[in-house]
C-alpha cells in the first residue's frame, strides 16, 4: 500500500473561535500504479487532505502514512517530499526563476544530481510537457501564454521525478486544447515512470477515462469511495456533491429510462458505441 | 515548518458585547487617551492598574485567553529587545557590571517601566482590533481625518486605500501561505541558512506574491474603473457612523482618569 490514510480528521485554527472541521474521518487507501481521483465540490475538503500526502498539514487526529513514512511533526519529510510531488492549483502563479531554465532547475538544485543529468532532466521533462527545450529554456516565464505557464510549471514538478503526482485540478482555467495537451503529458509521465497519481478534479468529463478509483467528498466527510464504474451507477451521490456525471454515463442513464438498458455504464465514445451496437442487436433493431 | 497561518495579529472576532457596539471612533480616541496616560505616567502601580484593567476588559469582552496570547506572541521579541536595551545603555547608579556592560538602578527601573507599557500598550491595541471591523476601523479613521480635507488632504483617498489594504490583508495572508507550500513541496528551504542565505531562499516566496499583488490591484483598478469609481467627488455613506450616550461616557471617563494619572 502506497498510501494509508485511516480515520483523518482535520482542524483549521484548532482551539480558535474560527475553527473548522474541513476533513471528518477520512479513510482511503492507494496502491502503486493506481490513478485515484479526489472529487468534490469547492469548500469540500479536497485540497486540504492532499496537503497532508507530503506534510504540508499534519492529521488533527488519525494516521496518513505516505511510502511507509508516517506524517507527523518530528519526521524528516524532505526525502518524502521528493518522492511525493505536489502540484497546486494554478500552479503557474508559482514561477519565479528569469529563464524558464533557472524555474525548473530549482526543485532539481535540491536534489544533488550532477549538471549533466540536471541538464538531462530539464530536457526530458521539457519534451514531455510538449515544449520544445530550444525554443523555449531562455525564454522568460513571465511572459509566455497561459498554457505554456502551466506546462513550464508542471514540467518543474516533473523534472524531480515523484513517484507520487499528486494534482489539484491541473487543468483549471485552460483552454480546451490546453487541457487534452496536459493530461496526455501525465498521462504519458505515469507511464514512462510508473507512478502513481492522484488527481483532484470537479470536472468528471475529463478524468473518467484515466482514473481507476476515486472517492467523493462532501463538506469534510467521505460519502464515496470505489472504482468509477460503481460510482457511476447512482447519479444520486455525484448530485449530493454538487458534481455532474459524466457525458456517457448521463446518456447511459437516459437511456435507462427508455427502457434502453446497455451491458455496462460507457466511459468512453468507443464503449458507448459497442454498448449501443449490443443493445440494439439484443433488440434486434440492428 | 514555516507557515503564514501560524501569524495571528490582530484579526478582528464578532461579538455583541459593550466594546464592539461602540461607535469605532470613540474606540479609537479611547486607545489614544490611555497611549497618553500609559506614556505620562512614572508609577509602577498605575501600569499596573492599566494592566489589571487591561485583564478585566479581555474578560469582559469574552476572548478566548489562548487566542489573545498567540496573538501577543509576535511582540515579545520587540519587548525584550526593547527592555534590554533600556536596561544596558541607561546610565545611573550602577549595581551590577558584566564586562564592559553596566546594569543601572535606573536601567532596571527603565527596563521594566518599558516591558510594561510596551505591553499594556500592545494589549489594548490588540482589543481595539479584536473588536472592530477592518471596515468600522478605517470608517472611524476616516471621519476622524475629515477635518484634514478642509487644509486640502486627501483624506477620502487615504481612508479608501487604507480599507483596500485592510481588506486585502486575509487574502494575501492566503495567497502566501499556498505559494509558501508549493515552493516548499519543490524542495524551498525557508528559514534557513545565515541572513543574506536566509533572504534569498525566500525569494521563490517573494517574486511571486509581489506579481499576485500587482496582478490583484491591477484588477481591482479596473474593476473600480468599471463601475464609475472617481477620486474626486462628494461620497455618501451605506452606514453613517454614530456616536451614542455610552460612547460620550466612556471618553469622559478614560479623559478623567488621564488626568488623574498625570497629577498623582
Amino acid at each position: 500500500m502506497l498510501v494509508k490514510i485511516k480515520e483523518l480528521t482535520f482542524i483549521y485554527g484548532e482551539g480558535l473561535p474560527w475553527q473548522k472541521k474541513a476533513l471528518d474521518n477520512i479513510s482511503l487507501s492507494i496502491n502503486k500504479g493506481d490513478i485515484y481521483a479526489i472529487m468534490g465540490s469547492t469548500g469540500s475538503g479536497k485540497s486540504t487532505l492532499i496537503q497532508h500526502f507530503n506534510g504540508l498539514l499534519f492529521p488533527t487526529s488519525g494516521t496518513v502514512v505516505v511510502n511507509g513514512i508516517e506524517i507527523k511533526s518530528g519526521v524528516d519529510l524532505k526525502k518524502l517530499r521528493k518522492e511525493v510531488g505536489l502540484v497546486f492549483q494554478f500552479p503557474e502563479q508559482q514561477l519565479f526563476g528569469e529563464t524558464v531554465l533557472e524555474d525548473i532547475s530549482f526543485g532539481l538544485k535540491k536534489l544533488g544530481l550532477n549538471v549533466l543529468e540536471n541538464e538531462e532532466r530539464i530536457t526530458e521533462s521539457l519534451d514531455l510537457v510538449g515544449l520544445e527545450p530550444e525554443k523555449f529554456l531562455n525564454r522568460s516565464p513571465l511572459y509566455l501564454s497561459g498554457g505554456e505557464k502551466r506546462k513550464v510549471a508542471l514540467a518543474g514538478v516533473l523534472s524531480m521525478k515523484p513517484s507520487i503526482l499528486v494534482l489539484d485540478e491541473p487543468t483549471a482555467g485552460l483552454d480546451p486544447h490546453s487541457r487534452i495537451d496536459i493530461m496526455a503529458s501525465l498521462l504519458d509521465y505515469i507511464k514512462k515512470n510508473e507512478a502513481t497519481m492522484v488527481i483532484v478534479s470537479n470536472k468528471l468529463d475529463e478524468i473518467a477515462n484515466c482514473c481507476n478509483r476515486g472517492l467523493v467528498l462532501h463538506e469534510g466527510f467521505v460519502i464515496f469511495e470505489g472504482s468509477f464504474l460503481d460510482l457511476f451507477q447512482y447519479p444520486d451521490i455525484l448530485f449530493r456533491a454538487g458534481l455532474e456525471l459524466p457525458f456517457f454515463p448521463r446518456l447511459y442513464h437516459r437511456l435507462k429510462e427508455k427502457d434502453l438498458k446497455l451491458s455496462r455504464i460507457p466511459l468512453t465514445r468507443e464503449d458507448f458505441t459497442l454498448g449501443v451496437r449490443k443493445c440494439l442487436a439484443s433488440h434486434r433493431l440492428f | 515548518m514555516f507557515s503564514f497561518s501560524q501569524v495571528i495579529l490582530g484579526q478582528y472576532l464578532p461579538g455583541k458585547t459593550f466594546f464592539h457596539r461602540l461607535d469605532p471612533r470613540s474606540k479609537i480616541l479611547s486607545f489614544i487617551i490611555i497611549t497618553i496616560g500609559l506614556l505620562g505616567t512614572d508609577k509602577l502601580w498605575v501600569i499596573f492598574t492599566y494592566l489589571a484593567s487591561l485583564y478585566f476588559l479581555y474578560y469582559l469582552t469574552e476572548l478566548p485567553v489562548k487566542y489573545v496570547i498567540r496573538g501577543l506572541k509576535p511582540m515579545i521579541w520587540l519587548l525584550l529587545i526593547t527592555s534590554l536595551l533600556h536596561l544596558l545603555f541607561t546610565p545611573g547608579k550602577t549595581i551590577m557590571n558584566i564586562f564592559f556592560l553596566k546594569i543601572t538602578e535606573e536601567g532596571v527601573r527603565q527596563a521594566y517601566f518599558m516591558g510594561g507599557r510596551l505591553i499594556t500598550i500592545v494589549g489594548f491595541s490588540l482589543l481595539l482590533t479584536y473588536t472592530t471591523s477592518p471596515l468600522d476601523l478605517t470608517d472611524g479613521i476616516g471621519r476622524l481625518l475629515k477635518p484634514l480635507s478642509f487644509l486640502g488632504l486627501p483624506v477620502q483617498d487615504f481612508t479608501l486605500m487604507m480599507s483596500i489594504a485592510m481588506r486585502f490583508i486575509p487574502i494575501l495572508y492566503e495567497e502566501a501561505d499556498r505559494i509558501t507550500k508549493a515552493q516548499i513541496s519543490r524542495g524551498a528551504d525557508f528559514g534557513s541558512g545565515n541572513l543574506i542565505e536566509g533572504a534569498r531562499n525566500f525569494m521563490p516566496l517573494f517574486i511571486p506574491l509581489l506579481l499576485c499583488i500587482f496582478r490583484r490591484a491591477d484588477e481591482l483598478a479596473l474593476a473600480m474603473e468599471i463601475r464609475g469609481y472617481r477620486s474626486e467627488g462628494k461620497r455618501t455613506r451605506m452606514r453613517e457612523l454614530k456616536m451614542k450616550i455610552s460612547d460620550y461616557f466612556t471618553l469622559i471617563l478614560l479623559i478623567l482618569l488621564t488626568v488623574v494619572v498625570y497629577i498623582v
